[in-house]
């Protein structure tokens, strides 16, 4: 992200270098981006989940912040909305014309 | 310029088939002519006899079995086979079964995918056809109670309501019994009660000139049942639903499962087995050679990408690759096809087209118009290491 556009704070740029430091994390920047959407897959279905709201995972945003985020979970009809959330996330948003690639995963896609 | 312009992709986003996200996808079955004609064919002697499909489909994760489902699901829509007289009704279900899930919840789930509209429907439309009611639908579903209880779908209101929950399985207290003018609950004479209401269903379709056909995928959930009356009620629930006296009711199962053993026990004993079938029960194997991954991707990416703009960028900018493997080079799309064959298990189609697509948007990342073989060295490994 340093090439891109530099952290404001501190504490911005340390969470950025920890992520940039896991091999198994591909980071991408948007500036226009604002949505806040947590997708996590795994093979059952049914356990999988996504959170989708205005909070950022941040201590500020849950200690101090008022938020509101909905929880799909990938059963019944969850599973449709779950699917476009990670259609979206997985495909659409790293392709838009705008969206650059920070740093590349390398580690096995499943 | 767009991802999908930029690959000049035909009314998409990505490479990705998901007929789940996009109903259209179910018309692609790449490759795999043999798989496929084997169960088409398999599904057309279905209809002569037992008169409805029974079948069984597993694979490992990512093999294609959703796929498949949704391709049979379009294949009958589409081009129905001869032996099939009426309209498919073709309803697709993913299965959730718990701990304690039992033969009830199993009906409830194939009951709401058919819907109370759809049944009412069918009720009207006999009613319009038939001078008695009353006597048609004790031929139909010969059992009084389903019979009133199919009646009081008409009634409308808080009666019909209580007539599709007396029909779904939910227990019913004394004083709605008594309003419905039934004598006991659906299932208190067992799972078999529930099986004959959903077959004389099946055979009120066929009055309105339909047929009704399960497409019931994640199958493995039965797994997830623990409790041993649970799963004998479940097995009986299969049993009958699998007898050959049922011609009305169609079902093709998805299962994630690698061989039959690693199946519930349920839904492979013997007695289901003999009534399905063991030729009803299909693998949906990897991709066996280099030959097949090659067929796969270039049927893939003939229908994915629009040729006609595909030929044209590949002249005016003499991008040097052939139509058939654009937007790879020759040498990247021979690199990915030995990549996806070294190791058989993990020639699934699942991992073909998300090599595809990561190929495509690590091009596109670095604004190349084609991928070239140091793309898919550096993704394929991530997919089929």
């Amino acid at each position: 992200m340093s090439s891109l556009v530099p952290p404001d704070d501190e504490y911005h740029q340390k969470a950025v270098d920890i992520i940039k430091s896991y091999d198994h994390i591909e980071l991408r920047f948007n500036e226009s981006l604002h949505a806040k959407l947590y997708v996590c897959l795994c093979q059952d279905e049914s356990r999988s989940f996504a959170l989708l709201g205005s909070g950022n995972l941040t201590r500020n945003s849950i200690e101090n912040n008022i938020e509101i985020a909905m929880m799909i979970y990938g059963r019944s009809r969850g599973r449709e909305i779950l699917r476009e959330l990670s259609r979206w996330g997985l495909e659409r948003l790293r392709t838009l014309n705008d969206t650059k690639l920070v740093k590349k995963i390398k580690f096995k896609r499943r | 310029m767009e991802f999908k312009e930029w690959f000049c992709l035909k009314e998409r986003e990505s490479f990705t088939i998901d007929p789940k996200v996009n109903p259209e996808d179910a018309k692609f079955y790449f490759g795999r002519e043999e798989i496929k004609n084997r169960i088409k064919a398999q599904m057309r002697r279905s209809f002569v006899e037992p008169g409805v499909p029974k079948m069984i489909i597993y694979g490992s994760f990512g093999s294609g079995k959703t796929q498949t489902l949704f391709h049979l699901e379009y294949y009958l829509q589409n081009e129905r086979p001869e032996a099939c007289r009426q309209n498919p009704r073709t309803l697709h279900l993913d299965l959730e079964m718990r701990s304690k899930s039992d033969h009830a919840d199993w009906h409830l789930q194939l009951m709401e995918t058919l819907a109370k509209e759809t049944v009412t429907k069918w009720v009207e439309n006999l009613f319009n056809q038939v001078s008695n009611l009353d006597i048609e639908l004790k031929a139909i579903f010969r059992d009084n109670n389903i019979a009133v209880a199919i009646k009081n779908l008409r009634m409308g209101g808080d009666t019909a309501f209580l007539a599709w929950r007396w029909l779904c399985g939910q227990r019913l207290g004394a004083g709605d019994l008594e309003h419905l003018r039934v004598t006991r609950n659906l299932g208190d004479l067992g799972a078999g009660d529930m099986v004959n209401t959903l077959v004389g269903l099946g055979r009120l379709a066929e009055r309105n000139n339909e047929k009704i056909i399960f497409f019931m995928d994640e199958a493995e959930q039965f797994k997830n049942v623990k409790t041993g009356d649970a799963t004998e009620s479940l097995h009986d629930y299969l049993r009958k639903l699998s007898e050959p006296s049922n011609s009305s009711i169609g079902f093709i199962v998805g299962y994630y499962a690698l061989t039959l053993d690693e199946m519930a026990e349920l839904v492979v004993r013997q007695d289901i087995r003999t009534r399905i079938g063991e030729i009803n029960y299909i693998e949906i194997p990897p991709l066996p050679s280099i030959r097949d991954v090659q067929i796969f991707l270039k049927e893939l990416l003939a229908e994915l990408v629009k040729q006609k703009e595909a030929e044209q960028k590949i002249q005016s900018k003499s991008l040097g690759v052939s139509l058939e493997t654009y937007p790879f080079t020759a040498e990247a799309f021979d690199m990915l096809c030995e990549f996806a064959s070294q190791d058989p298990t993990k020639a699934l189609p699942r991992n073909l087209i998300k090599a595809v697509n990561e190929c495509a948007i690590s091009a596109w990342d670095e604004r190349k118009t084609i991928i070239e073989p140091s793309i898919v060295n550096e993704i394929a490994p991530l997919i089929f290491g």
